[in-house]
């Protein structure tokens, strides 16, 4: 049950976020929110980014 | 033909009489009295020229007399009016109009301006951004999605049957090559039957521990 509302909480905020973007200051709005979650998302895995660009970070099979 | 003839000169003569107008100095409603063209004036007295002038200045004075006070007139009106405007914006319903109309400008002013905020490229690009970073970034047991879909891909983990995992209803990790803990061997992959939320970063804990896990990127140090 619990999924079931975790999905349906992101499926109506998704529609809500495409109905604002359908506007021209909602589009303005909407895009400079996903810039900005993009910006959070790397910001708060900054370990996992440079975790890749460190030596070791990368390792292969064996 | 004497008949004929007669009959022929009859017709003729009231033909005749018929197509002559008939003289317009007779009797009618419509005859012109007078055809003559009238005579032409005398020649203007220097008595009669000054005071045609006269009586054209004087009608040029009136002229710009009654423009003034037509004027005036509505420099008086326009006053009146301009006052009255005055007066209506500091009543409250002038107010009232004030803020609205301000509060208009500001808001359609403010939607203008973030209108032509610039957006280089469109929503897409940070929605992909934003799906990418989920698949490379956020981990789930210890791996990223893009992980554990090269794990798949590779052969080196495989989501097992609720009923066939080991203490981890999200599934666990097992060697297909070597079995693991599952006894099923090498079974298609099967979905386990309750998914639940990615809530913890639980794990089957492999027998060597943990400190296999992070020396490879595979599994095969895990049931060594």
């Amino acid at each position: 049950m619990s999924a079931i509302q975790w999905l349906g909480a992101w499926l109506l905020f998704i529609l809500i976020l495409v109905a604002i973007a359908q506007t021209e200051v909602g589009n303005r709005i909407t895009y400079y929110l996903l810039w900005l979650a993009v910006v959070f998302l790397l910001v708060s895995h900054y370990q996992e980014i440079t975790s890749i660009f460190a030596l070791g970070g990368i390792t292969g099979n064996g | 033909m004497a008949k004929r003839a007669q009959a022929m000169a009859t017709i003729d003569a009231v033909l005749a009489s018929q197509a002559q107008p008939k003289d317009v100095t007779e009797a009618s409603p419509y005859a012109i009295e007078n055809t003559e063209i009238a005579p032409p004036l005398p020649p203007e007295t220097p008595e009669q020229k000054t005071q045609r002038e006269k009586f054209e200045t004087d009608q040029k004075k009136i002229q710009k007399a009654r423009e003034d006070l037509l004027g005036k007139e509505q420099a008086n009106e326009e006053k009146k009016r301009l006052a009255e405007e005055e007066a209506k914006q500091r009543s409250l319903e002038g107010i009232a109009a004030n803020v609205a109309t301000k509060t208009g400008e500001l808001l359609h002013g403010g939607s203008t301006r973030i209108a032509n905020l610039p957006a280089p490229g469109t929503i897409a690009t940070p929605l992909i951004l934003l799906i990418l970073f989920f698949f490379i970034l956020i981990q789930y047991g210890g791996f990223s999605r893009l992980q554990w879909l090269w794990l798949v891909l590779t052969g080196n983990a495989y989501v097992l049957d609720a009923a066939n995992a080991t203490g981890n209803p999200q599934g666990s990790l097992s060697n297909p090559n070597q079995g693991g803990n599952n006894s099923s061997g090498n079974q298609p992959i099967i979905l386990p039957q309750q998914p639940t939320l990615p809530v913890g970063l639980t794990l089957a804990i492999p027998p060597n521990g943990m400190s296999n896990l992070s020396k490879s990127g595979t599994l095969d140090g895990i049931f060594a």
